[in-house]
């Protein structure tokens, strides 16, 4: 008999519903079921009976989590049940250091969506921490929908022209990517605002793109962005589209397209 | 909520050490240990002592760090 068959012949009939994650919750000495306690001592030792029964076993038949993982662990789940597909495609490509960077990178998003701006900062900087050189980058075009809009199809892409080298050159693809990103700037606290301008300009120098995406969140990067494009505005003619905004923190930000009529450079 | 989502069983630091018997595990000296007193590690070969277990998830018996990464390498690995 399977551990969840066993189990729900013990615990109380009515506490099972068939649409709900079958969650215990181990206190002290007490089993919590989906939020219910089981007050009956008797069924509780049963149950940690049917969990000893796995201690010779290769592998449970449950997964053990210490509560302070428990969010994570749900948050992760969900990435993986929701993003399986892209994943696994890049996956057979990419080093699994890129797969887990891509999957702290996807949490981050959800915190946003979440509007959890505070835990979203402390992953943006746990993802800083493992990944220096490229974690930020990947969460960055992970957020707007870069990635799965843009990186993702070009597996595809890659495979039709590429035929059986298509592994080798979407990896240069991905890596060139994260160092430029030909269609949006992403304006941080360490971007000045020289470096927009030049940004802007290496951007231009392309002349096959119709228009560059400027993400900017704070009072100081929005002036930094604008005091960029005001000096860029001799250098084509330029349709501004800009989308102000509030965070759920009350943060000001913006996200300016750039729209390139016509382009002197 | 999908049919095959595997049960989750969650402690805490109260139920800590029932949960480490339950399943045949013990502090021995700084580290835990299996019935047969060998050291217990991780996936990345790292000693575990009693207030780093975060848990135990499927596919091995290997234990994990209560430690966020642990989670992120878990899921890349099941891809």
């Amino acid at each position: 008999m399977g551990f969840w068959e066993a189990i729900s012949k013990i615990i109380p009939e009515s506490l099972i519903k068939i649409d709900q994650r079958k969650t215990f919750f181990i206190k002290g000495e007490n089993i919590v079921y989906n939020g219910n306690i089981i007050k009956d001592s008797q069924k509780n030792n049963e149950i940690f009976s049917e969990m000893e029964k796995f201690q010779k076993e290769e592998s449970l038949p449950f997964q053990l989590i210490h509560e302070d993982l428990i969010t994570e662990y749900k948050e992760y789940e969900l990435i993986h049940k929701t993003k399986s597909t892209s994943l696994i495609l890049l996956k057979e490509i990419l080093p699994i250091e890129e797969i887990e960077c891509i999957l702290m990178a996807r949490r981050i998003k959800i915190a946003f969506e979440k509007k959890d701006e505070l835990l979203a900062k402390e992953l943006v900087e746990q993802l800083d921490k493992h990944y220096p050189k490229k974690g930020r980058k990947v969460a960055n075009l992970i957020k707007p929908n870069y990635f799965d809009e843009l990186i993702i199809p070009m597996i595809d892409i890659c495979k039709i022209q590429h035929g059986q080298n298509y592994k080798e050159k979407f990896r240069e693809f991905y890596e060139g990517i994260l160092k430029f990103f030909p269609l949006a700037i992403f304006v941080n606290n360490d971007t000045t605002e020289e470096i927009i301008e030049e940004e802007i300009k290496k951007r231009l120098k392309l002349k096959r793109i119709p228009l560059i995406k400027i993400h900017s969140i704070g009072k100081a990067n929005i002036e930094k962005v604008e005091g960029a494009l005001d000096k860029i505005k001799n250098l084509g003619k330029f349709n501004i589209r800009n989308n102000k905004f509030t965070t759920s923190t009350g943060v000001e930000a913006q996200n300016i397209e750039l729209i390139i009529e016509k382009n002197y450079i | 909520m999908n049919e095959n989502d595997l049960p989750l069983v969650v402690f805490n630091d109260s139920s800590k050490a029932k949960v480490l018997k339950l399943l045949g595990l013990k502090e021995e000296g700084e580290f835990l240990v299996d019935g047969e007193g060998m050291i217990q590690t991780n996936q990345q070969f790292e000693k575990v002592n009693f207030n780093e277990f975060g848990g135990i998830l499927k596919g091995s018996k290997i234990i994990i760090k209560k430690d966020s990464s642990e989670l992120v390498r878990y899921f890349a690995e099941i891809l």
